[in-house]
């Protein structure tokens, strides 16, 4: 049996709300994952912010895939 | 009983909490993040006589689950036993998916011998069961196998490569904690949230 996931990949934000992380040591984690990969994570440490961001994206993909 | 929130994107790891299964442990993390799942295990769960509340609830709000059952020896400390814990939470996970038309959680069973578990739980027989061979790639293979994605799917080497930036980070990771082991609740968060970062190179490619 194989199951196919359709839904996008949740945002850092979500994930650290999820599991009950704080927003500064998931910003920590990013960074260290920016070390490991030698590419910028980012992670917003306010809520409010972070949530803007996933939607203002979620809109851009959408209009991409219209275009 | 009121029926909690599914988040989709949710994966109840069902595995062993020993040194010896680290390496798939860590394993289990970076495939599950890489797929764009986020791994929810009972060692987020505090002791307590709520504690098999919580599993369930845990196990209800899980898009998918994954139960390993690999570890059928007897473990080493006196009174030498097997442990149930695994067996017994895939029968939650499957008892919830089959009542009340919940079929729409789906759950997944691993093994590390191909054939063995239709000696140890054989009313599974029927049931794809994958096997890992106690590999590190044999779990990420297995994952590959068990899961598909329209968009992002994570190759192999990508999987790999999550893993290994995952384990090279352990040490900061536990060193940061205070901790000595993996299998604690505040590391687990860790490990989870970094591997996320970490999946950003298939997600973001």
């Amino acid at each position: 049996m194989t199951a196919a996931i359709t839904t996008p990949f949740p945002t850092l934000e979500e994930v650290a709300d999820r599991i009950g992380l704080s927003r500064k040591r998931a910003k920590q984690l990013a960074a260290l994952a920016s070390e490991l990969t030698g590419k910028q994570v980012t992670i917003y440490t306010d809520a409010k912010k972070g949530a803007k961001r996933s939607r203002q994206s979620a809109l851009k993909k959408v209009a991409f895939k219209k275009k | 009983m009121p029926r909690p929130a599914v988040e989709k994107t949710s994966a109840f790891l069902n595995i062993p909490y020993d040194k010896q299964f680290e390496n798939l442990y860590l394993a289990y993390i970076a495939g599950l993040t890489a797929f764009g799942l986020v791994p929810r295990a009972t060692l987020e769960i505090p002791g307590g006589s709520r504690r098999l509340d919580r599993i369930f609830e845990l196990i209800q709000t899980c898009g998918f689950s994954f139960h390993d059952l690999s570890r059928v020896q007897r473990d080493r400390s006196t009174p030498k036993t097997p442990r149930f814990n695994m067996p017994f939470e895939l029968g939650l996970a499957v008892a919830w998916s089959k009542s009340g038309g919940r079929n729409d959680q789906v759950w997944f069973v691993l093994e590390a011998v191909d054939r063995r578990i239709l000696k140890s739980l054989s009313d599974l027989n029927g049931t794809d069961v994958y096997v890992h061979g106690s590999q590190v790639k044999g779990v990420l293979r297995a994952l590959s196998n068990a899961l598909v994605r329209n968009v992002n799917q994570p190759t192999l080497q990508q999987m790999m490569s999550l893993y290994r930036k995952l384990r090279r980070a352990v040490p900061s990771i536990l060193n940061n904690r205070g901790a000595s082991s993996t299998f604690e609740a505040r590391v687990f968060k860790d490990l989870v949230q970094l591997a996320a970062s970490l999946s950003k190179d298939v997600s973001e490619p």
